[in-house]
């Protein structure tokens, strides 16, 4: 690709992913910002004033653990299920999968309404462990779809490989079977922290009342009108830097994977 | 050289929804320092021992001893051995020395200095010095099933399990690593049990061979056996037998229409069998006391492939090109009775 046009693309991206972020970054930096001021005195803004609101911290603290524990449980639930699913047929392969998507069939307020209940019976409403169970509910299966369609192009024979070689299981599945389902995993870690990274429904549902996290803080101060917009704008943007951290992180290993199979491929 | 390194004792297979079994019944007895060739067709089960051997494959029935142990349930990692598959199943990941040292590195079984010698030792072995930290993918095919011998090598396996591991290479490197093969086989001394669809690769390279017919073994022996005692007459076509004629036999010898033969070597019997008679069993052509009359000629590089009509008997006869006949034309010879077997 020439380098004009590399700049180019670079620019349109620029403009298209960044630009609108620009004001939300200036009103999180000031404290005022009224007509007719077209530069405003950027004096902190609510940064400052952070650390004296234990609230955002907490939830961002609490998003960030319950994200973590959801996308590493999926993955580690998902991952061997996924692998059989990909790599295997057999008798009734269709019906799991088929089942796997019932999740998203049906409007998400049904199934939290539907799962309030089920949770009451099992002593697990309004707790932290209800919570964490909750979300995978709705991630092992969609992360068990998204990393099955990897482990489609995926050969085994690379695993008896190790095997023959006198390679234990665990050793084969760090040095054989998880590079080469690399981008696979990162992919589906990606989607699975951004939903369980925005879940609100969900957590307003079935989490304790004193438990917030950034979403279920966030939705009720945009709504009030009685916080200062620079505080809005800090908390959005404790929102999305995680996200836009993890894609270019994600994007990151997709590119490195990418020039790896050029130059000598994963497997 | 030790009896029974490999022991396979009535051996079977059956695949999950499959009617008929893969392997049944099968025994086998490799000794220690041997080549031993499983020889068959596409789909005769033939991959499906080497992964019963292996431990990849669980069996139905019977046993596997590898040096005196009985491996029955032992899993593929702890069994001593080492496979190479069709494939080179190269790590791409890793550099080609990351690839021969793959599996001592892991399981940490030999020092650092130790691994970088004995890398750099399989790296000469296999005609690759300087290419260890080359990536596994810049590499021929010829150069990645020799990267995948090595790393196989490396774990100085008992028993060297090769499944078709130079079918994907072109004809000229196939008959150079089956020599690199043999080479290494003698200076090593490592057992080997090696898979192919090949007729001429098992003859080239075993001490032994097992041919395999469906989920049975239908003969085991020297090379040379297959071209002067087939056990069958399928066995017999096989290895290229073209001319397979009823005949009768007797305490006298062999009679067919053809004449009379004393095949001192064939096992005493009376009644109805089936004459095999090689190709180029034909001897004193021009002079000898068979008439026939050639029905057809077949012109192949080295040789002339003749049918031959002899008093309504077929035969095709190999003979060298100073023996031109054209169709039509008679031809007198003789056969030699060491290149003919009763089946």
């Amino acid at each position: 690709m020439k380098r004009a046009t590399r700049i180019l693309i670079l620019a349109v991206a620029f403009i298209v992913l960044l630009l609108p972020l620009v004001p939300l970054v200036l009103w999180s930096l000031v404290s005022r910002w009224r007509y007719p001021e077209v530069i405003p005195d950027l004096d902190g803004g609510f940064w400052l004033g952070l650390s004296s609101d234990p609230r955002i911290l907490s939830a961002f603290t609490n998003s960030m653990a319950l994200t973590a524990l959801v996308v590493l449980a999926s993955l580690a639930l998902s991952f061997f299920a996924a692998k059989n699913l990909g790599t295997r047929s057999f008798r009734g392969k269709r019906i799991i999968e088929i089942a796997l998507l019932v999740p998203t069939f049906f409007p998400p307020i049904a199934i939290v309404f539907g799962m309030q209940r089920v949770f009451v019976q099992l002593h697990l409403y309004s707790t932290l462990p209800g919570l964490f169970i909750a979300q995978l509910v709705f991630y092992v299966p969609y992360m068990t779809l998204l990393l099955s369609a990897m482990f489609e192009n995926y050969d085994p024979a690379y695993e008896q490989q190790a095997a023959s070689l006198g390679v234990g299981p665990v050793k084969r599945l760090f040095t054989v079977t998880l590079p080469a389902v690399r981008a696979g995993v990162v992919v589906s870690c990606i989607f699975c922290f951004i939903g369980s990274w925005s879940v609100y429904l969900l957590t307003n549902v079935i989490a304790p009342p004193a438990f917030k996290t950034l979403p279920t803080l966030l939705f009720p101060m945009m709504s009030v009108g009685n916080n200062s917009y620079s505080m809005v704008a800090v908390v959005i943007i404790l929102y999305i830097a995680p996200i836009l951290l993890f894609l270019t992180l994600g994007s990151k290993a997709l590119v490195d994977n990418r020039l790896d199979t050029k130059k000598g491929g994963l497997l | 050289m030790s009896l029974s390194f490999l022991e396979l004792e009535n051996l079977s297979k059956t695949y999950r929804g499959n009617a008929e079994p893969t392997v049944q019944g099968l025994d086998l007895r490799v000794a220690e320092g041997e080549i031993v060739v499983l020889l068959g067709a596409s789909g005769c089960g033939k991959t499906t021992i080497l992964k019963m051997v292996a431990g990849l494959e669980p069996h139905d029935d019977g046993h596997i001893h590898i040096d005196g142990e009985l491996m029955d349930g032992v899993r593929a990692e702890k069994r001593p051995i080492a496979m190479v598959f069709q494939k080179a199943l190269l790590f791409r990941n890793m550099t080609v020395a990351q690839n021969i040292n793959f599996a001592p590195r892991l399981n940490r079984s030999m020092s650092r200095s130790e691994l970088a010698a004995k890398t750099q030792e399989m790296l000469e072995l296999m005609q690759l010095e300087g290419m260890g930290n080359k990536r596994a993918t810049q590499l021929s095919g010829g150069q990645e099933q020799r990267v995948s011998l090595a790393r196989a090598l490396m774990t100085n396996p008992k028993l060297l399990l090769l499944d078709e591991p130079l079918s994907a290479l072109d004809a000229e490197l196939r008959v150079s690593m089956r020599s690199f093969l043999k080479k290494l086989n003698r200076e090593l001394g490592t057992t080997m049990l090696f898979v192919t669809h090949d007729q001429e690769e098992a003859i080239s390279l075993a001490d032994k061979v097992a041919l395999l017919f469906g989920p049975s073994l239908a003969q085991f022996g020297k090379p040379e056996d297959f071209y002067t005692r087939p056990a069958t007459e399928q066995v017999a076509r096989f290895f290229g037998w073209k001319n397979l004629i009823a005949a009768q036999q007797d305490k006298h010898g062999v009679r067919c229409g053809l004449g009379s033969f004393v095949l001192p070597d064939c096992a005493p019997y009376n009644g109805t069998v089936t004459l095999a008679i090689r190709p180029e069993a034909a001897i004193e052509v021009g002079s000898g006391s068979i008439l026939g009359t050639i029905a057809r000629a077949e012109f192949l590089g080295s040789h002339i492939l003749y049918t031959v009509d002899c008093n309504g008997v077929q035969l095709e006869l190999s003979l060298s090109k100073r023996h031109e006949y054209a169709p039509g034309s008679s031809l007198t010879f003789n056969l030699d009775p060491s290149l003919m077997w009763v089946v």
